[in-house]
């Protein structure tokens, strides 16, 4: 009943090491915020027409830049989190990049090729009437 | 209207629930989504709390079978049984496997001999969706599950690929090769083909103790499946074979085989089993919401183990098999607004054949050869009531059922929600549930060693009149109880989730394995009243985004299990009360994936090895690195690569061996509490045509 105990050591630390980076990780993040000086750290929210996981899916990744730091669809309430350096983008920047991909926010409407071309079950003004 | 498909959810939870989806949401088209769905779900929209896993957590832990893919979770965990014979066992709130209720899209599947090896022989790249529920849950199911349901999903939707081929290696000699093919595509009408093999063509013996780590290995699983649409009709149908051989013990003098000669430990195995099912959904017109479900079910099992142990000489076989039919019929209507039903029977048979015998080198008044025929019927009936309001539901279910042998019982399950607001949802539930015990078969790996094995505290050479063993001893019992709650909310600018929850399961009747009383002896005691055992367990689980394509999962679970051992309440053998886990996934926008998973397990009680047993020891608290770096190419291609224990923390000396009471050598690998190979690299790769 001999036991390992000097790997024993080695795979507990590693455990808590990755446990303290993790704590890390949350200090990390708001440190480089501050630190991108040039713009500001905007945070707002506003409405984004969508209506399944595939419209969050798409929503979320047309705005997975650089500059844009947290983007978040909430489908439930048809309402978009986001969070972005000023300088990279303008808020009417951001609406256009949703509406390039099909989907309506309250200040720029989608195209209508581009909002045939979606697949059915993200057709949302179809849903509303129903 | 909410109301309504509140109602709709927790109907649906069972049997039918397709139909019942389709006919609300008929608009609806499936949904394909491309890039990342978050790899585990928590499900509170029906009464029953429960975790989905889907394939792409599966992804994450790349090898091999459904059973060891659950290292990421938290509500269930896998361990060796055994330090040799590459068993594994799965554990949820602290209970063996047994104790849960395995379902293939609610079909079930593991029962009987199956138990010990039905969810290690599942290829994990096959499998679409996990669901976890703990707890005992709808008596629609059945009477089993004490602890608790596991309910998995093959790939066979209208959005899987034509063609699905995956390879693995790892550097410890694993080769794995999966492929699906959808061979029909219509309309209606889709079927698919699975096909496994998988290998572990080298042993190795990295904590140098001259057994093998892991056995080697041969299987072989073809699967096939339909599924098929009509206007009032739906339903599934298709079979599974599958054949696992296995040799595991000593290694040979090459130290790349295990050895074959007759003086040495080792153990050969070899494990058939073909199933075949069918579902049939009808939903009639002008009958508002009613619909019929059907199960029909088919299972032929097939064991050969061997045993023999070294020096002592101690040669045990078991073999075994098992033919079982199951059906159930259930009817499930609407009352009114708020109160829906379930109702319908269940009938099982089966005939389970099986041989023990044993022989001892040294003395012939040990030996026993035993066998026996357990003819087994069953017929039950069940009914579910569901009232929903809009924050709150309850399911009350009872069933009634006969058995030939073990008389009439009834099984009583009660489940609540209460939706305090969006954010925050408590569910409770309480029930009673049971399970026929296959005594020898379950345990298995606790009878590879030279222990002379007890049934009920008596040596089973004795018990057993004119060679027919008792082989079945009276159901196991239990009152499982728990409170879970589940919140959301904002964090860091993403949704956040914690989950915690305490359950409780009082055995009334209970078998334990008792290795505790003797060093020389196995005793598989059944115990009731005051002496039945209970386990308490706590989860708590936190998941959030810290940042874009970043997630974390941190979780921490408690086991408390006393079990009636030697002459007192123990703690179960071999786990631990405290374990602790972290996840972390990060993704880049080149679709570079990387997986890290970190577990911590606590002390483990180790059986007693010394003569007198008022010696307590545990194992030290270990830890396992997990990772995984995984890149999607172009063209449905996808490569990766990870390593696993990357601390490579392995245990010594899983093997016991000495010199037992009567003067002769003992061999007991039962004592295996950690990883038995070290560090562990490779390499794979995923194709599909769509």
């Amino acid at each position: 009943m001999k036991h390992a105990l000097k790997s024993r050591n080695q795979a507990v630390i590693l455990f808590w090491g990755i446990f303290s980076l993790l704590i890390m990780a949350f200090i990390i993040p708001s440190c480089s915020t501050v630190k991108a000086a040039k713009g500001q750290k905007i945070t707002t929210s506003f409405e984004v027409s969508g209506n399944c996981d595939m419209c969050k899916q798409r929503i979320e990744s047309v705005l997975d830049k650089k500059g844009i730091y947290k983007a978040y669809y909430d489908l439930e309430n048809h309402r978009l989190f986001i969070e972005y350096n000023s300088a990279a983008f303008s808020e009417l920047q951001i609406h256009n990049m949703i509406a390039s991909v099909g989907h309506d926010t309250d200040k720029v409407k989608a195209d209508d090729l581009v909002y045939e071309n979606l697949p059915e079950c993200c057709k949302y003004k179809k849903e509303e009437k129903w | 209207m909410v109301n309504k498909s509140l109602l709709f959810l927790l109907l649906g939870f069972i049997c039918a629930d397709k139909i019942i989806a389709q006919s609300d949401t008929s608009k609806i088209q499936p949904v394909d989504v491309k890039g990342e769905q978050s790899g585990e779900v928590i499900n509170s929209n029906g009464a029953i709390l429960s975790q989905s896993l889907n394939d792409n957590e599966f992804k994450k832990a790349a090898c091999c079978t459904l059973s060891e893919s659950f290292d990421l979770s938290n509500a269930v965990e896998v361990s060796n049984s055994d330090g040799v014979s590459g068993i594994k066992q799965v554990e949820m709130l602290g209970l063996h496997s047994r104790y849960v209720l395995l379902t293939r899209d609610n079909i079930p599947m593991f029962q009987g001999l199956a138990v010990l090896n039905g969810l290690s022989n599942i290829p994990g790249p096959f499998v679409s969706d996990v669901n976890i529920a703990k707890g005992a849950g709808s008596a629609t199911l059945g009477f089993d599950g004490i602890t608790g349901g596991i309910n998995y999903l093959l790939k066979a939707s209208p959005k899987d690929p034509k063609v699905f081929i995956n390879g693995y290696q790892s550097d410890q000699g694993r080769s794995e090769f999966n492929t699906i093919l959808k061979t029909a595509n219509k309309k209606n009408f889709k079927n698919f083909t699975y096909l496994h093999y998988g290998n572990q063509w080298m042993a190795t013996d990295m904590n140098k103790d001259t057994y093998s780590d892991n056995p080697l290995s041969n299987r072989l699983y073809l699967g096939n499946h339909s599924n098929f649409q009509r206007k009032h009709t739906e339903g599934q149908f298709g079979f599974t074979l599958w054949t696992d051989g296995r040799e595991s013990g000593k290694l040979g003098r090459n130290n790349f085989e295990i050895s074959h000669n007759r003086d040495n430990f080792n153990i050969f195995s070899r494990e058939n089993r073909f199933e075949g099912y069918a579902k049939l959904g009808i939903i009639p017109e002008n009958m508002g919401e009613t619909t019929f479900g059907n199960i029909l079910n088919f299972s032929r099992h097939e064991m050969d183990y061997n045993l023999r142990t070294n020096r002592s000489g101690v040669v045990r076989k078991y073999i075994a098999n098992e033919s079982r039919v199951n059906y159930s019929g259930l009817i499930q209507s609407e009352l009114s607004e708020r109160w829906g039903i379930k109702a319908g029977i269940s009938a099982m048979a089966a005939i389970t054949n099986q041989r023990f015998s044993e022989a001892r080198s040294y003395s012939t008044i040990f030996s026993f050869n035993l066998d026996q025929q357990f003819i087994e019927n069953q017929i039950g009936a069940f009914s579910e009531f569901v009232y929903a309001t809009e924050t709150f539901t309850l399911v009350t279910g009872l069933r009634a059922d006969y058995h030939n042998h073990f008389g009439w019982f009834a099984v009583p399950r009660l489940h609540g929600k209460w939706e305090i607001n969006k954010k925050n949802k408590l569910f409770f539930q309480t029930g009673i549930a049971r399970r026929n015990p296959v005594v020898i078969a379950e345990n298995l790996p606790n009878l590879f060693s030279d222990r002379f094995i007890l049934l009920d505290n008596n040596l089973l050479w004795m018990v057993s009149p004119n060679n027919k063993l008792p082989f079945y001893m009276q159901q196991e019992e239990g009152w499982n109880s728990g409170i879970s709650y589940v919140k959301n909310f904002m964090f860091l600018g993403y949704p956040s989730d914690i989950m915690l929850d305490v359950f409780r399961t009082q055995f009334i009747s209970q078998i334990v394995v008792d290795r505790d009383e003797n060093l020389n002896t196995i005793n598989l005691v059944r115990h009731t009243g005051s002496k039945a055992g209970f386990t308490e367990s706590f989860h708590a689980e936190w998941s959030f985004v810290p940042m874009m394509r970043f997630k974390v999962k941190l979780a921490y679970r408690y086991v408390n299990n006393q079990q009636f051992l030697g002459n007192e309440f123990r703690i179960q053998p071999f786990q631990s009360r405290h374990r602790g886990l972290i996840t972390l996934h990060y993704k880049t926008r080149n679709n570079w994936y990387f997986d890290l998973l970190s577990q911590i397990n606590g002390p483990k009680r180790i059986v007693n090895y010394q003569v007198t047993n008022n010696n307590v020891e545990f194992s030290p608290t270990y830890a396992i690195v997990n990772l995984q770096i995984r890149k999607v190419l172009k063209k449905g291609w996808e490569l990766y690569a990870g390593m696993e224990n990357i601390g490579d923390f392995k245990q010594n000396s899983p093997i016991f061996e000495g010199i037992n009471l009567i003067g002769q050598s003992f061999t007991d690998p039962g004592f295996g509490w950690g990883p038995a190979n070290g560090r562990m690299s490779y390499l794979g790769f995923r194709w599909e045509i769509r």
